[in-house]
């Protein structure tokens, strides 16, 4: 699997990882640092929690992360829910977060896929 | 050189690492994963940093509570923060501003942009730690800096302080101009980039002097001799400039300005510009080391404590060998650091305007004493006084010293007062009409120092003097230059000519006061006839020239 393949599989922006991070091989190191990134766990204990600020901040966090690593369809999930809890006045909508939720999996299991085919 | 060091405040690990990636190359980077993280790496005071690169939405504390934190313990003024947030809603923007920061950037990161403001914010706000002209670090940056290096080393005794005194600078910019003055600045800091010193830090501490720490290891003296010597090529002149340099070598765990003093101290020390134009502050050096701080926060509890005496060197008559008169010198007897040199705590208490408390403690006291004695039945000589450039800037002290004359004044040149060429500048400026005021109301001057300086002659012709003195660098000479001898008995005749008698200072030897008995020198002052006395041994002494008939 290639870094291409990875980012057409989660539906993320290649050309503008390359702008940022330069180097295939930085690419890979940041796409790879998000299997240890505890953003989407705290976003999940707080949903669970029902803790409308640690949601907010976590889903803010992850958004950020998201836009960093290019990984589109996650950043705009993230940002649809952080939009949502930004006012801090309701819990986080379950249809927006199960959304976020689906494209964190789809991250992890295609970045799993990823680091099976190098080694 | 040391890379500027930058704090980056996220809490994502990807964020941070992302920002390293961008500004490893160029800057130092430390992380903080929140906002407290981030205020107790800054307190811990490890690192000097130029600029927080800060996250807004963080948890335990977020940017906005950093941003108030920092402005709460004042670090906005030093410390620039540029914000970096998912967050540019104009809300979010004017929010962070008001807080004091300095810019904004947005997630996700573009790294040129990132760079370039990071470059753009820690430059605008270098004005407060470099010296603009040259690069080099200013005072505050250099302190800061090396203070900060050699507390995390581990062993700062491997270090040391130079200290250039950059020789005839003056000059340069006379015959250059400022712009030639500001070229062999640059040119001198440069020099210093590329030397096999090569400085950990180097500053432009004040006007013309530099100061670098360097490894104790690649200090080269032959090399130091060879490039104490430079030559500016500029706009088609060539112009030679000099440094001397002072080195202390690190240790103690004291602060820098302490080293950065001693070494600028040591310069005192170089006997030959040409040959050795180099000084290491040593162990002598150390006794004589008075912080001039100290000197000055101590001053009033000394002066309470006694602990200033005045002692009194018989001036004598050269033709009979009978004392004359005597002048009054200050002793500082500390209770630590035991005697300390006049010409090392003088120019602390002159600069901080404490001299004139010292000359009038001087002055009452050797009127007390000699009023006692007199009334005791004891002979008495006219004892002078020494007068500081700065007491003609204290209208209090002149007038007290014009009222003590017409108080004290018993017949012509029964009062007398010693003053140095550096009075003249002040004298001009303030009141020089009060040399005039003492004369008339029969108190004798003298010209102290004659010939130490460089406007000696402008002084006989607008003030008018009783006595001159000429220094002792001159009596010390008579021996080994035969110049000396003419030099002397130049200054001799031409005081009689204006009316004035003569007293040479510094006198040890047999042979010198017989050239100077020869040369028709009035007076004879200096440790041949008896160094300066305390009170006890004075009055002993004055007995026995009674005795002998020396009076």
């Amino acid at each position: 699997m290639t870094l291409q393949e990875l980012y057409l599989k989660i539906n993320g922006n290649f050309a503008e990882a390359q702008g940022r991070l330069m180097k295939d091989s930085f690419i890979e190191k940041f796409a790879l640092m998000y299997l240890k990134d505890d953003s989407f766990i705290n976003l999940q204990a707080a949903v669970d929690a029902e803790n409308i600020a640690d949601s907010f901040r976590a889903a803010h966090t992850l958004k950020g992360v998201a836009a960093n690593l290019a990984f589109t369809e996650l950043q705009l999930a993230a940002t649809n829910l952080t939009e949502q809890l930004r006012p801090q006045t309701e819990t986080a909508n379950m249809e927006l977060y199960t959304i976020v939720k689906a494209a964190h999996e789809k991250v992890v299991n295609a970045l799993n896929e990823y680091s099976a085919s190098k080694s | 050189m040391v890379k500027n060091q930058i704090l980056i405040v996220d809490d994502s690990e990807i964020n941070r690492e992302m920002l390293r990636l961008i500004l490893e190359d160029e800057y130092d980077i430390v992380e903080a994963g929140n906002g407290k993280e981030a205020i107790e790496i800054i307190e811990k005071g490890d690192h000097v940093f130029r600029l927080v690169l800060l996250d807004l939405v963080m948890p335990v504390m977020s940017g906005y509570e950093a941003l108030q934190e920092f402005k709460n313990r004042g670090w906005h003024h030093n410390l620039p923060v540029i914000i970096i947030s998912g967050d540019s809603t104009d809300e979010a923007l004017s929010k962070a501003y008001d807080l004091g920061a300095a810019d904004f950037f947005a997630k996700p990161y573009n790294p040129q942009i990132v760079l370039r403001r990071v470059t753009n914010v820690i430059s605008s706000r270098e004005y407060a730690y470099r010296d603009l002209l040259t690069g080099a670090y200013n005072r505050l940056g250099f302190l800061q800096m090396a203070n900060n290096f050699l507390q995390k080393c581990e062993d700062r005794t491997k270090f040391a302080i130079m200290f250039f005194d950059l020789k005839n600078f003056k000059a340069i910019n006379s015959l250059l101009g400022t712009e030639g003055g500001d070229a062999v600045l640059r040119q001198t800091f440069n020099g210093m980039v590329h030397a096999e010193l090569e400085p950990i830090f180097i500053s432009r501490f004040e006007a013309d002097h530099f100061v670098c720490l360097v490894e104790k290891r690649k200090i080269d003296v032959a090399k130091l001799i060879q490039e104490s010597n430079q030559t500016l090529e500029w706009n088609g002149h060539s112009m030679q400039f000099r440094f001397r340099t002072g080195i202390c070598h690190i240790d103690n765990d004291s602060d820098v300005i302490n080293f950065v003093d001693r070494a600028k101290l040591s310069l005192n020390y170089i006997d030959d510009e040409y040959l050795k134009p180099y000084a290491i502050f040593d162990d002598n050096m150390a006794q004589n080391y008075i912080n001039a701080a100290a000197v000055t926060s101590e001053f009033e509890t000394s002066m309470a404590n006694e602990e200033f005496k005045v002692y009194y060197q018989p001036v004598m008559e050269t033709a009979t060998g009978k004392i004359a008169s005597a002048e009054a010198l200050i002793r500082w007897i500390h209770p630590e650091r035991g005697f300390v040199r006049p010409d090392l705590f003088i120019p602390a208490l002159e600069k901080d305007g404490f001299i004139s408390k010292l000359d009038l403690f001087v002055d009452k006291k050797v009127n007390q004493v000699m009023q006692l004695w007199k009334e005791q039945g004891l002979v008495t000589v006219p004892v002078s006084i020494n007068l500081s450039w700065m007491d003609f800037y204290d209208q209090d002290m002149i007038q007290n010293i014009l009222d003590n004359v017409a108080q004290r004044i018993t017949t012509p040149g029964s009062v007398r007062y010693e003053i140095t060429e550096s009075s003249f500048a002040a004298l001009k400026e303030n009141r020089g009409d009060v040399l005039k005021a003492l004369r008339e109301q029969g108190a004798w001057l003298l010209m102290d120092d004659f010939g130490s300086g460089y406007s000696s002659l402008g002084m006989l012709m607008n003030y008018k003097f009783d006595i001159l003195k000429i220094d002792m660098s001159f009596v010390r000479q008579l021996e080994k230059n035969p110049d000396v001898k003419h030099i002397i008995k130049m200054i001799i005749d031409m005081c009689h000519l204006l009316g004035m008698k003569v007293v040479a200072e510094g006198a040890e030897t047999e042979t010198q006061v017989n050239i100077l008995r020869e040369d028709a020198c009035d007076y004879i002052q200096g440790y041949y006839f008896s160094k300066p006395l305390p009170e006890e041994e004075f009055k002993q002494f004055l007995a026995k020239c009674k005795e002998e008939g020396k009076i």
